[in-house]
């Protein structure tokens, strides 16, 4: 398992490294993985619904659009008085309305996945700027919503922030949904061939469209904790890039953009992949700008050395 | 001697494909590889025109040492492969495609009017001067593509031809052509190595047979070899080939077509197929077979009349006739036949997974035990349900698509050219699945450009030309030279018009 190994090969150089020039502070600090497994939170919860739609040969641009209006709606139905409960209800069918018009709009209307959610990023970031006015907006969110990726309280018997423990929850059940039942197993086939799945009887339209509706709701998810991340702030222009990470996070964890191939373990690992280079840069004070070739060095090496394993098969 | 293989062995993983193969090409030859799917006849191919390389063995091209890496190495030295799948350019223009990857070039500038004679002068050998060169080669059908693909290897300066089963996508008329042009160039000087499953083509076209069997060659014939020792040497058993099992037609009707006329139809059809019956589409590539099948599972939308089975209506949509009981068994594996990537148990389960659920979720116990006895009904060789359908040969691959009408317990069996590509030892277990699907009361409707074969299988012939169902009568009124002038005959009439 290709992410797997590059975890370790990460860690075990920054914890070498510390040996050497930090002797003093070690990386593999309990505090320093509840902070990377925090920041890796928003960007699995989005690689979640990303695995599927990239299994289903398809390609979701429009997540990070996305996840800025949710979190923009969230902090102004707070801020205009809605209660907590419907305020994330709210959201979450925000989300999921966008994301099955992306489905309507590549069954339907027959666009191309890159082009039909090309033009949704940016018409997502649009109503995220209208709903906000463009400006960042403030609300005041009771302690079990706003503390979702806090540092776990002395009271707390969970070792990470209680998001983390939901996106885990949420990647076991996605895992088992892929695995064992008739919708998983079809995004597959679908992903394999599409054509020929359509042949066989699999009802194309309606898997693919319930695979966009579950990337937009956990696009909305995400959102609400990015929301979380800005202590309660809606910010209409957070997330930019942010689909590529998802993306790279899938790519990393074994996803194949050609369809047929991505799987939820895998993702979560890619996912954690990048949080760990990125705080092993920082722990080792590698400067930003080469930070970001290092990363992007990483990703191409590890999907390169994926494919031919592949090939030489 | 041209190019010679001694003790060539290639391993895949834990798998060999070739165990020790020696082979000789001769120039002026051609040289048969017989074998049924798997045995290794596309591998040991693949090796002598360089697309993969040997683990073992030495190879020698006119006397030298011979070890290309790849294809263009191997192009260089003068040995080039028509793979079955055309490797055409169809944007560019015939003269462009036959010099594609040896282009002239003067100060890094293309020198067409020189590549323009050397695409004529190639087409001339062939005895096809008459291309237009400037014509797009998609444009092309695929009997005049391949032409092309031809014209480039000789363009190229080939000494040895390698002819991946040349013959499968082409007309009978355009197979002939094609064995005029192989001993053509055989009078030219080429060493030539044709790959077929079609027996009688192999005898009429080859001086030397070699006989693979699991990786290695069992035998070695020439010229005037008989089939019947051919099918022997591949299967290692006698076949009791092209045995008639008795009709199970019965009188109630299955699938009944009411002025039903798929898009792009020229005339409404009115079949009925009937339980236990099968009914044959015969008919030229491009007739529209494959788009009646396609219309009556709902893939092709029609534009007039019913199709009824059993009295509930279908070609809806793919879905809807699957939860019905059609199942479609494409003509193109690769293409929309089988999703190549998923597990086998995936495959087979892919139209009614349901049957294995509860609440959409899956128990694997259960499925994998329908799945088993699926898969063994029709005589696939698997090692593991959760390997993918790429790892199998194409008869396996076939039966697979078969165990999956089985494990949806189709009503009505679809079949567009169930046995392309497929040796005969396949081809007899399929006609077996089939003809016992038919005695339990299933109906079949089955296309195929092999008429022989519809001949052997079918309880009444349709023929198809142009759209149109042109003809249909009782199996014992047609003879394969009847069908043949009848799908003809028709398709002259309508260009007369």
């Amino acid at each position: 398992m290709a992410p797997l190994l590059g975890l370790i090969l990460v860690v075990s150089a920054a914890v070498l490294w510390g040996l050497v020039y930090k002797p003093d502070a070690s990386f593999a600090s309990t505090a320093r993985a509840a902070l990377v497994l925090k920041q890796t939170a928003i960007v699995a919860t989005g690689a979640l619904g990303m695995t599927l739609v990239i299994a289903a040969g398809g390609i979701d641009l429009a997540v990070g659009s996305l996840l800025a209006l949710c979190s923009v709606v969230m902090a102004k139905s707070l801020s205009v008085g809605h209660s907590p409960v419907s305020a994330l209800a709210l959201t979450l069918s925000v989300g999921l309305c966008a994301g099955a018009m992306h489905g309507l709009l590549v069954t339907w209307g027959r666009l191309v996945p890159f082009i039909a959610t090309l033009g949704t990023m940016l018409a997502w970031r649009g109503a995220a700027e209208a709903v906000s006015s463009q400006k960042k907006i403030s609300a005041e969110a009771p302690e079990w919503l706003s503390s979702l990726l806090d540092p776990p309280g002395a009271s707390s018997w969970l070792p990470v922030a209680s998001g983390v423990v939901w996106v885990l929850a949420l990647a076991l059940l996605l895992a088992g949904v892929l695995r064992y039942t008739i919708f998983g197993r079809r995004i597959y086939a679908i992903g394999s061939n599409e054509a020929a799945a359509r042949l066989c009887g699999v009802p194309i339209t309606s898997t693919k469209i319930a695979v966009y509706a579950l990337m937009g709701c956990f696009a909305a998810l995400a959102g609400v904790l990015e929301f979380n991340n800005l202590s309660a702030q809606g910010n209409p222009s957070s997330a930019v890039g942010y689909e590529l990470d998802v993306i790279a996070a899938v790519v990393l964890g074994g996803g194949s953009l050609a369809g047929g191939r991505g799987s939820i373990a895998g993702s979560m690992l890619g996912a954690l992949l990048m949080t760990t280079l990125r705080s092993a840069c920082v722990y080792a004070e590698v400067a930003d700008p080469l930070q970001k070739v290092l990363i992007g060095a990483i990703i191409l090496i590890a999907v390169a050395l994926d494919r031919w394993r592949d090939t030489a098969r | 001697m041209m190019l010679r293989a001694s003790s060539v062995v290639r391993r895949f993983g834990a798998v060999t494909a070739l165990q020790g193969v020696a082979v000789t090409l001769q120039a002026g030859r051609v040289h048969a590889l017989v074998g049924a799917n798997g045995a290794g006849k596309s591998t040991l191919a693949r090796v002598l025109a360089g697309a993969d390389q040997p683990d073992e063995g030495t190879l020698t091209l006119a006397g030298q040492p011979y070890a290309p890496r790849n294809p263009a190495e191997a192009r260089a030295l003068g040995v080039s492969m028509i793979h079955q799948e055309l490797s055409v350019a169809p944007h560019l223009s015939v003269a462009a495609n036959i010099v594609l990857g040896s282009e002239t070039r003067r100060f890094g500038l293309l020198q067409q009017e020189h590549d323009q004679a050397r695409a004529r002068a190639a087409l001339q050998r062939l005895g096809r001067a008459e291309l237009p060169l400037h014509q797009l080669a998609g444009e092309l059908p695929t009997a005049l593509q391949q032409v092309v693909e031809i014209a480039r290897a000789l363009a190229s300066d080939v000494r040895v031809l390698l002819l991946d089963e040349p013959t499968s996508s082409l007309e009978q008329h355009d197979k002939q052509r094609l064995l005029h042009l192989v001993d053509g160039l055989r009078a030219q000087g080429l060493a030539l190595v044709w790959i077929g499953h079609h027996l009688d083509e192999v005898l009429r076209v080859a001086d030397d047979l070699t006989v693979l069997r699991d990786g290695a060659v069992v035998a070695r014939h020439t010229r005037g070899v008989s089939a019947e020792q051919l099918v022997h040497d591949m299967s290692g058993r006698t076949l009791r080939s092209a045995e008639t099992q008795p009709s199970t037609c019965t009188q109630r009707e299955l699938l009944v077509l009411r002025d039903f006329r798929p898009r792009h139809y020229r005339q409404p059809v009115n079949l009925t197929v009937h339980h236990g019956e099968i009914v044959g589409l015969a008919g030229l590539v491009g007739s529209g077979r494959s788009r009646l099948l396609r219309a009556i599972v709902g893939a092709v939308p029609h534009d007039q009349g019913s199709a009824t089975l059993d009295g509930v209506e279908v070609a809806r949509n793919p879905h809807h006739s699957a939860q019905h009981g059609v199942g479609l068994v494409a003509e193109d594996r690769k293409r929309d036949g089988l999703c190549l990537t998923i597990p086998i148990i995936d495959e087979v389960t892919l139209s009614r997974p349901q049957q294995e659920a509860y609440a959409g979720v899956l128990r694997s116990e259960s499925r994998q035990q329908a799945v088993r006895a699926c898969t063994s009904e029709v005589g696939a060789k698997l090692v593991s349900l959760q390997a993918t359908a790429q790892t199998l040969s194409g008869g396996n691959q076939q039966k697979l698509a078969l165990a999956r009408l089985l494990h949806m317990h189709a009503k009505l069996w679809l079949l567009d050219d169930p046995t392309r590509g497929i040796d005969v030892a396949a081809k007899a277990d399929i006609y077996q699945a089939v003809r016992s699907r038919a005695a339990q009361g299933q109906g079949v409707l089955v296309a195929s450009s092999d008429t022989n074969e519809l001949l052997q299988w079918c309880d009444r012939i349709a023929v198809v030309s142009r759209g149109a169902i042109v003809d249909i009568r009782p199996t014992h009124e047609w003879n394969a030279d009847s069908i043949l002038a009848c799908a003809a005959a028709a398709q002259g009439l309508r260009e007369e018009q």
